[in-house]
């Protein structure tokens, strides 16, 4: 009994959590905003590590500090820019304040990660008004699939394995298309869907690609792959 | 050993705290300082001026002090909004005549800045909002949602107030369509402390410029429809006032002179409005009457004016032949007319008196390559030329005291 009890006390202590460790758990845990419908964590989409062989939407964590704005430019505050991710993708309650211990300790975190030299903003170019891309390769398509939407879309035409179930099943919506967008190509639909996310009067909480995390090359060959028409 | 397993596993379980945010955090020490950023704001220094660019989503900020030089840096683009994927075009801003703070008005409103099957964005069909910016920190203090198409904005003379227009040639439309039941926007009352909506009155068909007289008991708007609305704000439910510009004044539907702008006298009370139709600025004087006597045609589309600090001039830029024009005010002549460097300047849409000798114009450019801010002589003599944003639609003078 006495082991259990020494045993017991030495876990407690060790897993006191420090401000640096809790917020790494916020940045992993989906529960961190607070909703039943949201199936995402900051690490969905974003990278803290380099070596990551994800696509994915948002930049990586580490250096954010040194970077002289966020969002391409958009928004030269970390805290607002990681609140607007909180509150549009992860359906967060509201923008994080700096004062409360929740946002300070996911702060605490963030500064904990390798600095980089001073740089500007890291590039993000919305494709605004989007145009018709031709599917290409489908064997290249198939690995730009696996790392930048199978997370959330799971496996073509049966969604195995999505992290959440809001995620449309792919490529079979665009069976839809016909008759919610008469006369638009379908690829069209995509390539707007892939660019804008749910911004630009589109709606839903996917995020956008942008030019530089997902080039028209890679987009064409995603097309090819799902056999988007 | 049964026991061992339990006491370890609810040992375990004690260690993950709970990560919903409506449940209080562990209790945690900081040793960090929580969500540093970048030095990016300028602040008010010792004097700025301030543009707002509506098709980038920025404020260019440049330094007062150098006016009259032949440079005048731009000390920061900074950018405003709310939403960092979608162009949310500032249409004019406002500054605390404190300086403690600054109004962004966000339109909503900017053709070509988004297309896809799902439609057009920035069409003029969501409501705008204004944004409250701490002056010290460029930190948003609150925000006011306001109608769609919102237009110009003034804050009060004791700074307790923000007047919004909202320029609606879309309801004109809805209206002569018989989709909406009048042509007529409102103005929007801020309460500047709180950030809420104080009032919305209706004013008239697409209000546009507007300014508050000197005692800040009267707001003026100059709108689409041929007419000024003069709203009372020290009466009862704020009424309305609406005088046409003219005798030959037509309506929404037919309009023949399509007030956009006005500048009060700070000597009279006289106020100025620029009619980019009949390309004059015709004169409704503080006791509410037009004044034919005193109107001044100048050719072209004339925009947003400006007194010379002593009151003395009318500073008036014209679109169309992009020129700056010197107007008395007390008889209405014509008394000069500048012209701009044209390959640095097109489409002037606001002129800044910034002294008896120095005139700041904004110079809109073509909506997709950077717009500029000449500094002129009053002599017409191009003191210096800087590269903004895109679509520069508004110039204010920021200072603290
Ligand atoms: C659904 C995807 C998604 C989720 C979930 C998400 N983000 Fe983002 N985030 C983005 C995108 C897209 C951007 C814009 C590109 C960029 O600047 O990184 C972005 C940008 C950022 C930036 C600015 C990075 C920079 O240097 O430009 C920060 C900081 C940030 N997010 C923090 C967070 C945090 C913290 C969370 C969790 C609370 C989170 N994000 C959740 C997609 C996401
Ligand atoms: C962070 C998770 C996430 C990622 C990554 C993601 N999606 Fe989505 N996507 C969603 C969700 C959730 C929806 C449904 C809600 C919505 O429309 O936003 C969706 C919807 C869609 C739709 C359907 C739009 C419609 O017609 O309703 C398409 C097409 C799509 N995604 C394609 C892709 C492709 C291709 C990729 C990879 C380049 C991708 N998505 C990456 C989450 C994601």
């Amino acid at each position: 009994m006495r082991r259990a009890l020494v045993l017991a006390a030495a876990l407690l202590a060790g897993c006191a959590p420090t401000a640096q460790s809790y917020g790494e758990q916020l940045f992993n845990d989906p529960q961190f905003a607070g909703s039943k419908f949201n199936a995402w964590s900051c690490a969905t989409c974003h990278a803290v590590r380099s070596g990551d062989a994800r696509i994915l939407t948002g930049h990586p964590m580490p250096g954010l500090f040194q970077r002289s704005a966020t969002w391409g430019g958009a928004l030269p505050r970390p805290i607002d820019a990681a609140s607007f991710c909180y509150v549009a993708f992860m359906r967060g309650p509201g923008a994080l304040s700096p004062d409360e211990p929740h946002s300070k300790a996911l702060s605490a975190y963030l500064q904990s990660l390798p600095a980089a030299a001073p740089s500007g903003p890291l590039p993000f170019t919305v494709v605004a008004n989007v145009v018709d891309v031709a599917p290409g390769d489908a064997v290249r398509g198939k690995a730009v699939y696996q790392q930048a939407c199978q997370a959330c879309h799971g496996e073509p035409h049966t969604g195995n394995g999505r992290n959440s179930t809001l995620a449309t099943i792919l490529p079979d919506v665009q069976d839809d298309y016909a008759s919610v967008f008469p006369g638009v190509k379908p690829t069209l639909v995509f390539v707007e869907k892939i660019r804008h996310g749910q911004f630009l009067g589109i709606g839903g909480n996917m995020p956008p690609f942008s030019q530089e995390v997902l080039s028209d090359d890679d987009l064409g060959a995603l097309l090819g792959y799902l056999g988007v028409r | 050993m049964k026991r061992l397993a339990f006491v370890v596993l609810l040992a375990l379980g004690a260690c993950r705290p709970s990560s919903d945010p409506s449940l209080p955090a562990p209790s945690l020490t900081f040793s960090t300082p929580t969500w540093p950023e970048p030095a990016w704001w300028p602040g008010a220094g010792n004097g700025r001026l301030v543009l707002s660019n509506s098709r980038d989503d920025t404020l260019s900020v440049l330094d007062a002090t150098k006016v009259g030089q032949a440079t005048l840096p731009e000390v920061a683009r900074v950018p405003v909004g709310l939403n960092p994927v979608e162009i949310e075009a500032p249409h004019h801003a406002a500054i605390a005549p404190d300086g403690s703070a600054l109004y962004v008005n966000l339109s909503e409103y900017a053709p070509g800045t988004g297309t896809g099957p799902h439609g057009a964005h920035g069409t003029g069909t969501i409501d705008g909002k204004v944004l409250k910016l701490d002056g010290a920190t460029g930190h948003l203090l609150g925000t006011t949602r306001v109608d769609r198409n919102s237009g110009d904005l003034e804050v009060s003379p004791d700074g307790t107030l923000v007047a919004v227009t909202h320029y609606d040639l879309l309801r004109i439309q809805e209206a002569q369509a018989g989709t909406a039941p009048s042509p007529d926007a409102r103005v929007v009352l801020i309460d500047t402390a709180s950030m809420t909506q104080r009032a919305a009155v209706m004013v008239c068909a697409a209000p546009h410029g507007v300014r508050f007289s000197k005692d800040g008991k009267r707001l003026y708007v100059a709108c689409y429809s041929d007419e000024v609305a003069v709203v009372q704000l020290d009466a009862k439910d704020f009424p309305v006032t609406r005088i046409k510009v003219a005798a030959n004044a037509g309506t929404a539907f037919e309009a023949r002179q399509t007030p956009y702008a006005l500048s009060v006298s700070p000597l009279t009370g006289d106020v100025f409005i620029s009619c980019p139709r009949s390309g004059d600025v015709r004169v409704l004087t503080a006791a509410l009457t037009i004044d034919d006597g005193r109107r001044t045609l100048l050719g072209g589309l004339p925009q947003l004016s400006g007194f010379s600090p002593d009151g003395t001039t009318l500073w008036v830029p014209t679109q169309g032949d992009d020129r700056v024009h010197a107007v008395d005010p007390l008889t209405g002549t014509r008394t000069a007319s500048l012209n701009v460097p044209r390959d640095r300047c097109r489409n002037v849409h606001q002129v800044l008196a910034l002294s008896s000798t120095l005139l700041a114009v904004v110079c809109e450019g073509d909506h997709v390559a950077p717009g500029s801010l000449v500094v002129l002589g009053t002599d017409g003599t191009v003191k210096s030329v800087t590269d903004v944003g895109t679509f520069p639609d508004y110039i204010g003078l920021w200072r603290t005291p």
